[in-house]
């Protein structure tokens, strides 16, 4: 004989109780006040610190140029609504939600908001600088601007005959160290990002060195015939212009004109004479003509 | 020959109704009886060690979390006390009694999933509906305390992301007594419903020796009469202010080790009233370094038994190398054990009654396939053979 189980009382209390399922669609679930949802941003509140993108786990935030500031735009397909970013934000630019049925028919981006505030700090009369800018004609391409940068986002180029550096917007953080080490002034930093922003101008101006009848570029030329691939001209180069590979069997120079600084350490190292100079740029790269 | 010739292979997952997650054991059965099993980890490995180092631990934190949603507060805790330890960082002690109420609430969360899971896999839906049903009551009370209810980033490196409210205070104080007294039911159910008893008493019988041998950890080990709890003799956080039970079961079987989960869960509500009147006042974060040198372990009993974070720290702001131990991985060998000499029909009751976390045992595993040996490779063998830079 076996014993009537304990839970036949359990059971029979819950045949007259009302069911304990949410009718979910239909009646909205009761959502305690701390919940995590969706975080929403306020761009008039946003000093553009960027600590919400270095502390988001999942690189759903990313500051982005709009409109001249620098704003998070979010992604909500990567968030994982931690909250870390509300924690975190120094102004109270990005406001809690209760907001869980985030599910939609297309797939998440980077959303940004459709209009752009002026920053809060502008209201008060503080301009934060946004943009470098690069003075050609005042700038002898002693290429100190590209060392300095932390970033790389001043690197050197060719364009005109001149090797020259330019500047890209997206990777600069504005620590103007630039600005502080150019000799001649030629690099400030201004308040206003320009509409479109681009790396280098169409036309360059001709440089000061140029105007007073001077050629700074010179080509270096190895003979190979002579060369005996020693590597002193690697090791004396300061930076680290002439690099030494192995082509066909034999330790060949291989020459990068826009790391050169002209200095002609190499030239006086070659023990066989098989390094020569010839002034100006390789024919390709000079400046051309200007047409008649 | 007569045994190899009754012998059969019977391949129970990777993809399996009375397995939730994806693993591979083959039974070796005569008749009805299991005679030895084979059992295949590694369907769910995710590299998660690997990603560990590429990442600082303002980030770290939210995938440790991840290695397992059931135990994500036992995964942050030790997570967080392993940098701690490293960089030298002491918590303040409010926050270490927050971090006892969220480990707690966790606990009885992930044990009454386990119960109503077991008494889904006997057969027995009722009992599994109304056990459910209770832990909503948790679930609430998690939501209101961390803003989710599964994923609770509460923890955090050097404290707890937010305070405690007094209204949540006296809703705790309403509500978890209410569930002591449902809990104690569901015990009086267990010790005497048919039912129950009759497909888990002397289920998966493993004496204490052979546990001992076999290394099993956390309620697997407590239901075969070994005491061994990390709260217990190594107190981390504010175990050594809190007075409790360790509850530890003689008989050995799979009753034992669903009743000690029982009796942990009425513990686990003591231990938050508790530390709910003993709540000390006080700041609730320290903010840790970015980059340190040191060493650090974290060890935590989680729900399923006893979770370890190790890393190695060399001054950057990411670790050198960072490992976990999960229980489900030490539990395996003596599961194994156990099934042998049952029936095949009590095999879900039984690996049940572990509480199985299959996503986070997953290691590294490789078969030679010629002569079909199995072997372990250390980290050491990897980086000397495959990595190229």
């Amino acid at each position: 004989m076996t014993k009537i189980p304990s839970l036949i009382k359990e059971v029979l209390v819950n045949v007259f109780k009302k069911p304990a399922t949410h009718m979910y669609p239909f009646e909205k679930p009761d959502i305690s006040e701390g919940f995590r949802g969706r975080p929403y941003f306020l761009w008039e509140r946003c000093v553009e610190c960027g600590i919400c993108e270095y502390v988001c786990p999942t690189f759903a935030i990313k500051l982005k140029w709009t409109e001249g500031r620098h704003v998070p735009w979010y992604d909500m397909s990567r968030c994982c609504f931690c909250h870390i970013c509300i924690y975190n934000c120094p102004s109270n630019a990005i406001l809690p939600s209760k907001d869980f049925e985030l599910s939609s028919y297309t797939r998440h981006v980077y959303e940004g908001l459709p209009k752009v505030p002026p920053a809060p700090f502008e209201s008060t009369g503080i301009y934060k600088p946004r943009y470098i800018n690069i003075d050609y004609s005042h700038c002898v391409e002693c290429r100190l601007c590209a060392d300095v940068c932390p970033t790389n986002a001043i690197t050197m180029t060719i364009k005109d005959g001149r090797v020259v550096p330019q500047y890209d917007a997206d990777i600069c953080i504005l620590c103007h160290k630039c600005v502080d080490i150019c000799p001649t002034e030629a690099i400030s930093s201004t308040t206003e990002f320009p509409k479109k922003p681009e790396k280098i101008p169409k036309e360059l101006p001709l440089s000061p060195l140029e105007k007073a009848g001077l050629i700074r570029h010179r080509t270096i030329l190895f003979d190979r015939n002579i060369c005996t691939g020693c590597t002193l001209c690697a090791k004396v180069c300061p930076t680290e212009a002439i690099v030494m590979k192995e082509i066909g069997g034999r330790l060949q120079p291989i020459y990068d004109i826009r790391k050169c600084i002209f200095c002609g350490q190499c030239y006086e190292v070659c023990p066989v004479n098989a390094i020569s100079f010839e002034p100006d740029l390789p024919p390709g790269l000079r400046r051309k003509k200007p047409k008649q | 020959m007569k045994n190899m010739s009754s012998l059969i292979s019977l391949v129970v997952g990777p993809q399996h109704p009375a397995l939730h997650e994806p693993e591979r054991f083959v039974f070796k059965i005569e008749g009805e009886t299991i005679v030895d099993v084979e059992p295949r980890l590694g369907y769910v490995h995710r590299g998660i060690e690997k990603l560990m180092e590429t990442k600082e631990h303002t980030e770290a934190i939210y995938l440790a979390e991840r290695v397992c949603g059931i135990c994500n507060v036992a995964h942050t805790l030790s997570f967080g006390e392993a940098i701690e330890e490293a960089a030298g960082i002491e918590v303040p002690s409010r926050a270490k009694y927050l971090r006892v109420i969220i480990h707690e609430l966790n606990r009885i969360h992930s044990h009454l999933l386990l119960l109503g899971v077991a008494a889904e896999l006997m057969g027995f839906e009722t009992l599994f509906m109304l056990i459910w049903r209770d832990r909503e009551i948790v679930m609430k009370l998690v939501e209101d305390l961390t803003g989710n209810r599964v994923i609770s980033s509460l923890v955090i490196v050097g404290g707890v992301s937010r305070d405690i409210s007094l209204e949540l205070i006296h809703k705790m104080k309403k509500h978890l007594p209410k569930l002591y007294e449902r809990v104690k039911q569901y015990k009086k159910m267990m010790e005497e419903d048919p039912t129950f008893t009759a497909r888990t008493v002397n289920v998966g019988y493993l004496s204490k020796s052979k546990m001992l041998e076999l290394g099993g950890v956390g309620p697997t080990a407590r239901g075969s009469s070994v005491k061994m709890d990390v709260r217990d003799f190594d107190p981390y956080e504010a175990y050594d202010e809190i007075p409790f039970n360790v509850a530890v079961y003689d008989e050995g079987d799979s009753w034992a080790r669903f009743m000690v989960r029982v009796d942990e869960v009425l513990e686990a509500i003591n231990i938050i009233l508790y530390a709910l009147d003993h709540l000390p006042q006080g700041p609730i974060r320290v903010i840790p370094p970015r980059a340190f040198e040191g060493e650090g372990f974290g060890r935590v009993e989680a729900p399923r038994g006893e979770v370890f974070h190790h890393t190695i720290w060399r001054g950057e702001s990411k670790p050198w190398r960072h490992r976990i131990r999960t229980p489900t991985y030490a539990n395996i060998p003596a599961v194994c054990e156990m099934f042998k000499g049952y029936h095949l029909a009590d095999a879900p009751v039984i690996l049940g009654s572990i509480d199985p976390c299959f996503s986070c045992t997953d290691r590294l595993y490789v078969v030679d396939a010629k002569t079909g040996k199995e072997k372990v490779i250390p980290y050491w063998y990897i980086r000397k053979k495959y990595w190229k830079r």
